[in-house]
């Protein structure tokens, strides 16, 4: 080869590194300009996200108000001027098309799990009062007598027309925010948003694919205490729900017990299982959340078959630092030390401590 | 510049010196921007918001130490740290949640609508935190 050749030839080389090496520049410019992050509150819980590709400030003002209206409209215990409220005031109530469906979604998985996540809990949730920070162990002839109104098969169905049993206080909140998460799946369904990550209170929805790599990675806060790091992330491809459930969300200590907000529909107090903590990746925020509160109070060895049946997939962690994880997912995290990570399989072998 | 031409019948350096020197110059100019738009995404800054809405957006990395109020929180910034260290609130979740340091470290007082959140490129690579 000439040398002139040879020159030409570094010239060339140098010239495309330096083109490639400006268009990396200008390209990672432009990708973080393209994301919007915005946040807002519903439901006494923070809303927050982000849009990626085509979006305007116009679609996180629609999702925060469309889920402020399923607050206020249908689900919300509290709001006079919710569906929920005056079926619980009055005994019964006419619903909407839209609350009928969640009410009948949330009892279906009700029955599939045995009563474990029971939206009939609302007399005895009621008693312990965690949203309101009571912080008081209620009586337990109380918690005997909101017991009893624990059962979804007395809610009696006639069309449109919801009529609960004797005593008996719907309560949806622990559905709420996978409920607002579904919402806000609709609205960016019909947005020209091409892919967004949304987190109400905990309860996310990843929406589209990544615009930087193949999956969403999603981190789960600690189960520790008053820790807010994250001990696992999860690689999500595409649209999915991710909700998890654990004692250390809203709790309080008195006489050296630790009591919690995930109460057991069997025994009236918080569930005492070993488990700290249940994730659940599901293709829908309510199941995603009901599940999360089934699968924390059965445990484990009593949950294969109610995951299987919503083809969800699960990250169950217990206080003594093993994790088990669905086989989906066992090459899709990674999990800080200090925790043994083990493949879930329907088994009866998961000793709970 | 004569580097384009096929031919070379004058014996022209196919390069000149300040051909080299203006290359030189642009790759190093280039790396420098590269470097830049690298490291400065993982600048710590620390995002207090109060209902929604931005309130401040503090460099941890520069920083003075300071306490300031947003709503009915008190927060503190000290040693490249921030945390809440003071709230109304009946359950002090956001104050137990303790000093944020890394990206992703969030701190939120729902009942006072403030959250406390470090950004950056997230040195975890988290998209978003499910809890």
């Amino acid at each position: 080869m000439k040398k002139s050749s040879v020159k030409k030839l570094t010239f060339f080389a140098v010239l495309s590194a330096v083109v490639l090496l400006l268009a990396v520049v200008v390209y990672d410019g432009v990708k973080k300009d393209a994301s919007l992050e915005f946040t807002g509150y519903v439901m006494g819980s923070q809303v927050t996200g982000t849009f990626y590709g085509n979006n305007d400030d116009g679609i996180a003002d629609e999702i925060i108000s469309v889920m402020k209206k399923e607050e206020d409209e249908y689900i919300s215990k509290y709001k006079e001027s919710s569906e929920i409220y005056s079926l619980n005031k009055n005994g019964s109530a006419q619903f909407s098309e839209h609350t009928a469906q969640l009410i009948s979604k949330s009892l279906a998985i009700a029955k599939d799990s045995g009563g474990a996540f029971d939206i009939t809990v609302g007399a005895l949730s009621a008693l312990w009062n965690f949203d309101n920070y009571t912080q008081s162990v209620p009586d337990e002839a109380l918690i005997a007598d909101a017991l009893q109104t624990c059962d979804y098969e007395q809610i009696k169905i006639n069309g449109d027309v919801f009529t609960l049993g004797d005593g008996q206080q719907l309560d949806l909140g622990a559905v709420g925010k996978g409920v607002a998460c579904d919402d806000a799946l609709k609205v960016l369904e019909n947005s020209e948003v091409d892919s967004a990550v949304i987190s109400v209170g905990g309860t996310v929805l990843t929406y589209g694919e990544n615009p930087d790599t193949d999956f969403w990675t999603v981190g789960i806060r600690s189960p520790e205490k008053d820790d807010s790091s994250v001990f696992m992330k999860l690689k999500i491809s595409g649209t999915a729900f991710v909700s998890t459930s654990g004692s250390y969300e809203k709790y309080f200590e008195r006489d050296g017990r630790l009591y919690h907000h995930i109460l057991s529909t069997k025994t009236g107090y918080p569930v005492e299982n070993g488990l700290i903590s249940v994730t659940i990746i599901a293709d829908s925020g309510l199941v995603a959340d009901a599940l999360s509160t089934a699968c924390f109070a059965l445990g484990p060895d009593k949950s294969y078959s109610l995951l299987e049946k919503y083809n969800a997939d699960a990250v169950f962690v217990c206080g003594d630092g093993r994790v088990y994880i669905t086989e989906n997912y066992s090459d899709k995290y990674e999990a800080a030390d200090g925790y043994e990570c083990y493949i879930y399989e329907e088994s009866e072998e998961y000793t709970a401590d | 510049m004569n580097v384009i031409s096929m031919k070379n019948p004058k014996n022209i350096p196919l390069i000149k010196r300040s051909d080299i020197i203006l290359i030189a110059l642009v790759l190093v100019g280039t790396a420098l921007l590269f470097c830049l738009s690298t490291f400065s995404a993982e600048g710590r800054t620390a995002v207090v918001t109060l209902d929604g809405e931005e309130l401040t957006v503090i460099n941890l990395q520069t920083a003075q130490d300071e306490v300031f109020t947003a709503g009915n929180v008190t927060v503190e910034v000290k040693d490249g740290k921030v945390s809440i260290i003071d709230s109304d609130c009946p359950d002090k979740t956001c104050v137990r949640t303790g000093e944020l340091s890394k990206s992703g470290d969030a701190s939120v007082c729902v009942p006072n609508r403030v959250s406390v959140e470090i950004t950056g490129e997230s040195a975890d690579g988290v998209d978003i935190m499910a809890y």
